[in-house]
């Protein structure tokens, strides 16, 4: 006698279907927590999560400067000071070009920045004089594009001197503050903007 | 109507499902895993021992320092290195590259091949050279 086989009905299938759905809730929700956790992580986007991140460039930043704008015992000029004396004034895209005098700077810039995947812009600000008026003006000197959201710059003031050589340089930007009075012949900053790439 | 072959259809759908979710759970461990909140104590740390050295060895302006004395001081043991920084109990390297790369001091433990660390890298100059430096601490 051949018994009837037993056939599962449609209906009975909800267990499985309510496993299903558990698996289901819990990657929907696994992907909730991972997305809200990681909003403050976006890089181009400013945050207070960004903070940590900002502290460190403002420190590599201020690094940079101080020791490319420092002259050393044995140097004439700085590294950033003996680039800004024999640039041609016209902007630098991707980085330092190779002309006299530029290599430390060049060295250096790429050693620390470019190689870290970190992003930099250098812009100079000067006095001029237009109309008979003396007016504050911002060149760029190296350019790598507009920086995100949380970039950081710093800042740090060169003194040029009559004495220094390259009129051809930045000394043409500006102008002698006083005359020939004093050794002093104007300042300029040097603005560095860092953002992470 | 008779479905005979459902039951094989799904069970198939089921492998593959399970299986799905098997490979998401397996690697969520590693897409989470650096979003996982971290203590931050030896991270300072070595921002303060980078910040001390500068400092305490610096030649009058900011980054700029006495290389012989900072060379002196990194000389000492790791125990008396961390006892004069106030750091007992944590492990601490120091080490002082040119821009190239290359080791000019070291001083301190060797790294591990594993560990939580606080890393912190700073830039430094001396008035006798025209070489600039980089100043790597690590505390684990």
């Amino acid at each position: 006698m051949v018994k009837d086989i037993v056939r599962i009905p449609a209906d009975d299938k909800a267990q499985t279907f309510t496993f299903e759905a558990a698996m289901a809730l819990m990657i929907i929700a696994l992907v909730i927590v991972f997305i809200v956790s990681a909003i403050p992580l976006t890089p181009l986007t400013s945050s207070a999560a960004n903070v940590q991140v900002e502290n460190i460039l403002e420190s590599y930043g201020s690094d940079i400067l101080n020791v490319m704008c420092y002259k050393s015992d044995v140097e004439s000029f700085s590294p950033m000071k003996s680039a800004l004396l024999y640039w041609d004034g016209e902007p630098m895209y991707g980085g330092v070009y190779d002309y006299p005098y530029s290599a430390p700077l060049k060295t250096f810039l790429q050693q620390t920045l470019e190689t870290e995947g970190i992003a930099y812009n250098i812009e100079i600000g000067y006095f001029t004089i237009i109309n008979g008026t003396k007016t504050f003006r911002t060149a760029i000197f190296v350019w790598n594009g507009y920086p995100s959201d949380n970039s950081v710059t710093v800042s740090k003031i060169i003194p040029l001197y009559d004495s220094d050589p390259a009129n051809q340089g930045i000394k043409t930007l500006t102008f002698d503050i006083d005359g020939n009075t004093t050794n002093l012949y104007n300042i300029i900053e040097v603005r560095l903007t860092l953002w992470r790439m | 109507m008779e479905r005979g072959q459902a039951g094989i259809d799904y069970l198939i759908a089921i492998t593959l499902f399970l299986a799905g979710v098997y490979i998401i759970f397996y690697l969520s461990t590693n897409i989470i895993a650096p979003l996982a909140k971290e203590r931050n104590d030896k991270q300072f740390i070595a921002e303060a021992i980078s910040d001390y050295l500068l400092i305490e060895f610096g030649a009058g302006e900011p980054n700029i320092v006495n290389f012989t004395s900072l060379q002196e001081f990194l000389s000492q043991d790791h125990e008396n290195l961390t006892k004069s920084l106030g750091y007992e109990g944590f492990s601490i390297n120091i080490s002082v590259k040119d821009t190239a790369g290359n080791i000019v001091i070291t001083s301190g433990k060797t790294l591990p091949e594993l560990a939580d660390f606080g890393y912190v890298k700073r830039f430094l100059a001396t008035p006798s050279t025209s070489e600039r430096f980089v100043l790597e601490v690590i505390v684990w």
